[in-house]
């Protein structure tokens, strides 16, 4: 379970030159708060620029809060702390592999880095190739890979270690339908009792997915929380009968 | 620590699937040390052809038949001057000096009235420099023999010239000869050392930032130091190969050496060669951790490169300092890494005892850099995300 209480984070934005100086300050977070339970995929939904990427940074231990708590299991977060990363699979917008490896070679160095035993790492790449439709590349150098074939194999790498919390920012990008359809299946027998009840937080600015997927939805605007609850939920909160439509309420109530 | 290993097995795994890297492996060994003892040697056998082939350029020879006769006495072989010598020095066409006779000598010399010759060379010209010297040995010893003759004709013994006899007696520690050519051979050793792991040590950084790769490695449970440690031993190990190498490359390339005295002097014993690897071993680790340090600044290749450039081009330059300074190392060159290796290389090159007090100083100056470089990329490898 992810606990996020009143997180805020602001950067200074660089200013270009010769000599470095003060640049402006920008709040990327101001208030977000949220809880993701196991056994269930709770999704992230803001436009871009909203502050979902800085979140979920925050969460997967990359960057420092300036405000606010989260919790992992009932265990705070700290940045740059590997205390709660063990239990944590998380797919990033950087997402980048090493091309001269094999994606399996990729995939197996992070499994024995999260202390896997070498034959099990194989097993499990097995498994997710086999879930994730990576069989016809995986012992292929991840050089000159598509858009999709990486997506795939960075998503492997973030699950290898079967981790209990899993975050995912955008991992639909670049996927095919198929293969979008081939993650939504894996991703919903994760979260049942069979694939562990894992908990998922999973961000995206596109309505289908929400709709398709989330069991619980948390529109972030402008670097806070502006509703949250399921998609019946928030269809009756924003009085629409389309999603769209109602996510643009919610989320730009000042700004329409 | 086992972590640190499987991080360095999968680095140097990456790196050596590396064109670019393997690459210069290759060029570094295989051509580096080999092409610059070949054109050593050739410099060396040019010099001395240039003393054992006894022969000058004259101009207007006709005019002095005495002057011929003691040149010939000489065992010299006298070759007459193209009559546009002066175009041809400047050219290069001709590449020794000219000696150059005006045509009243041999009669302003029965006169004794002191006749001038000239010798012509182009400044320029190193060659034709070098063939200034025995000309004018040449000629003191002529005017020698005539002035000792004209004192002997008026019964004066030839002696009185000779108020002082002045003899050389030389000083060099065996085998010190060719210190040109050790000094470039330290010199090669150390631009190897820097560029032989630069670009591994760039991609196991900065590349790792580039292809957004980092932040993905740092969500895995395992220290910075680990890391650190891993990144740095592979690429380490990579940059101690090509030194070895290097090493080695000196026996191949013996075979190619034409001169004789070098070949001589390039005569290393096993124990010899592999002090020479012990003494490179720290600096090379200790440059190693200073070129991640400051490539994880770069954002990318590009940037890594050039910060890392100054340090490529600042290295053999450091160990040339000794080469400007005269007389005794200070005692302060044994703690500065760079100049204390080229130290201890240059007493191993001249067949000294190295012992191991000469080391500890090295040593520990480079584990301390070593310690230093690293703690501050453990912190930055994380820090470069937030």
């Amino acid at each position: 379970m992810i606990r996020v209480e009143n997180l805020s984070k602001q950067f200074q934005r660089p200013v270009g030159g010769l000599w470095k100086r003060q640049g402006e300050m920008v709040r990327a977070v101001r208030n977000v708060s949220f809880c993701a339970e196991d056994g269930r995929i709770t999704g992230l939904l803001g436009a871009n620029g909203a502050g979902k990427t800085t979140t979920l940074r925050m969460i997967a231990a990359l960057l420092k809060q300036d405000g606010g708590q989260i919790l992992v299991d009932g265990v705070e977060v700290q940045a740059g702390k590997q205390t709660t990363q063990a239990q944590m699979g998380v797919l990033s917008d950087a997402r980048g592999l090493y091309p001269r490896l094999s994606a399996r070679e990729n995939i197996v160095y992070y499994g024995i880095l999260h202390g896997m035993a070498r034959e099990q790492a194989h097993a499990r790449v097995d498994v997710l190739s086999e879930a994730l439709g990576l069989k016809g590349f995986i012992d292929r150098r991840c050089e000159g890979f598509s858009q999709g074939e990486k997506m795939k194999t960075a998503l492997a790498r973030a699950l290898v270690h079967d981790p209990k919390n899993i975050i995912l920012d955008e991992p639909t990008n670049g996927l095919d339908v198929l293969s979008t359809r081939a993650l939504r299946e894996f991703l919903r027998w994760l979260c049942s009792e069979q694939g562990g009840s894992k908990c998922i937080i999973f961000s995206t600015h596109i309505m289908q997915e929400v709709e398709r997927l989330c069991e619980h939805v948390v529109v972030v605007a402008q670097g806070a929380t502006a509703a949250q609850g399921s998609v019946p939920e928030l269809l009756q909160l924003a009085q629409e009968t389309d999603f769209e439509n109602a996510f643009v309420k919610l989320a730009f109530a000042g700004a329409v | 620590m086992k972590t640190a290993f499987i991080i360095a097995a999968k680095e140097l795994i990456d790196a050596l699937r590396d064109r670019r890297t393997i690459l210069m492996v290759m060029l570094v060994t295989l051509f580096g040390m080999p092409f610059m003892m070949v054109v050593m040697s050739e410099s060396a056998n040019r010099y001395e052809t240039q003393i054992e082939k006894k022969q000058i350029w004259v101009a207007g020879l006709e005019n002095a038949p005495t002057l011929q006769n003691y040149i010939e006495r000489q065992g010299y072989r006298i070759r007459p001057a193209p009559s546009d010598y002066e175009s041809q020095l400047q050219s290069k066409a001709l590449i020794d000096p000219v000696l150059v006779i005006s045509a009243d000598f041999q009669e302003k010399l029965s006169r004794a009235e002191r006749p001038t010759v000239y010798i012509v060379m182009d400044v320029a010209n190193q060659d034709s420099q070098s063939g200034v010297a025995p000309l004018k040995r040449l000629m003191q010893g002529f005017g020698m023999e005539l002035a000792g003759l004209n004192l002997a004709m008026r019964g004066v013994s030839p002696d009185i010239l000779n108020v002082v006899s002045v003899r050389e007696r030389h000083l060099s520690r065996t085998m010190d000869s060719g210190a040109q050519l050790k000094g470039a051979l330290s010199m090669m050793l150390m631009l190897t050392m820097v560029s032989a792991g630069l670009y591994a040590a760039i991609d196991t950084s900065a590349g790792e930032r580039e292809r957004g790769s980092l932040e993905p490695l740092m969500m895995n449970p395992v220290s910075s130091w680990s890391f650190t440690i891993g990144k740095w031993m592979a690429v380490g190990t990579l940059t101690m190969l090509v030194v070895v190498l290097s090493v080695l490359s000196i026996y191949p390339a013996s075979f190619l050496i034409r001169n004789e005295t070098m070949r001589i002097m390039l005569q290393f014993s096993n124990a010899e060669l592999i002090l020479l690897i012990l003494v490179l071993l720290p600096l090379g680790l200790a440059l190693t951790a200073v070129q991640i340090a400051i490539a994880i600044n770069g954002k990318s290749h590009k940037e890594a490169q050039a910060r890392c450039t100054l340090l490529v081009v600042a290295a053999p330059l450091i160990s040339m300092v000794s080469v400007f300074r005269q007389g005794a190392d200070p005692v302060w060159f044994k703690w500065v890494p760079l100049l204390s290796q080229n130290q201890l290389m240059g007493k191993i090159l001249n067949n000294e005892v190295v012992g191991s007090v000469d080391m500890v100083a090295p040593v520990l100056s480079c584990a301390a850099i070593t310690v230093a470089a690293l703690w501050y990329v453990s912190k930055k490898m994380r820090g470069v995300l937030m």
